[in-house]
């Protein structure tokens, strides 16, 4: 089970990364506007 | 000696009075770096980039500068669709120490600050912190300084002149320890 653990594991931080470059993009006004 | 400086639009001078367009030399000499370089300026910036060309447009300047010194003022990382821009910022420390050239490194937002200790982090100036009521409370980057405190902002959202004026009073001090004192 240690591979589905790992896919997990994988997806939540991928998911954490593309949050967090989303809050980001929303700092800056001459781009995300 | 040259400066050579880096950056987006901040450092390109977007709407300030005597910046005309965005073509070639287009760029304002009335940004915080111009004024801190002097009559011997050469601008590497332009507007809307990200980090990564930040970083490569300077390398190539600087294979046709060879004595200069360099301010960059880095950019939102999120431009380069990462969270950090650590690699760049490392790349051109490391290539700026090795070959000698006195630098000194800010950035539009404190985003971009991280807590890598391959990053020379003595060596970057950051606007003081905010004391007011919403504003930033650690040291911000030049954007984030100039909107809370309230300085004259251009149609398309660029810090205006006095900005830029006062920005260069207050980088003053560490530009010419890191960079001038070594000409």
């Amino acid at each position: 089970m240690n591979w589905l653990k790992n896919i997990i594991n994988r997806i939540k931080l991928e998911i954490a990364y593309r949050k967090k470059l989303k809050e980001l993009k929303k700092r800056d006004p001459f781009i995300y506007k | 000696m040259t400066i050579v400086a880096g950056g987006d639009s901040m450092i390109w001078g977007s709407e300030l009075a005597d910046s005309p367009h965005g073509g070639s030399n287009g760029y304002s000499k009335n940004t915080f770096s111009a004024l801190l370089a002097g009559d011997e300026y050469h601008c590497s910036a332009y507007p809307g980039i990200g980090n990564k060309q930040i970083y490569s447009r300077i390398r190539d300047d600087l294979t046709r500068i060879k004595r200069c010194g360099v301010i960059v003022c880095w950019t939102w990382p999120s431009r380069d669709n990462e969270i950090n821009s650590d690699k760049w910022i490392i790349a051109l420390q490391t290539y700026l120490k090795y070959h000698n050239y006195p630098y000194l490194f800010t950035c539009v937002d404190n985003c971009i600050i991280t807590d890598n200790p391959e990053i020379d982090w003595d060596s970057w100036y950051m606007f003081p912190a905010g004391q007011g009521s919403g504003q930033t409370e650690t040291p911000r980057g030049f954007y984030q300084w100039a909107v809370e405190n309230k300085y004259n902002i251009g149609l398309d959202g660029h810090p205006l002149e006095q900005a830029h004026h006062d920005a260069e009073i207050l980088i003053k001090e560490k530009f010419n320890e890191l960079v001038k004192k070594h000409y």
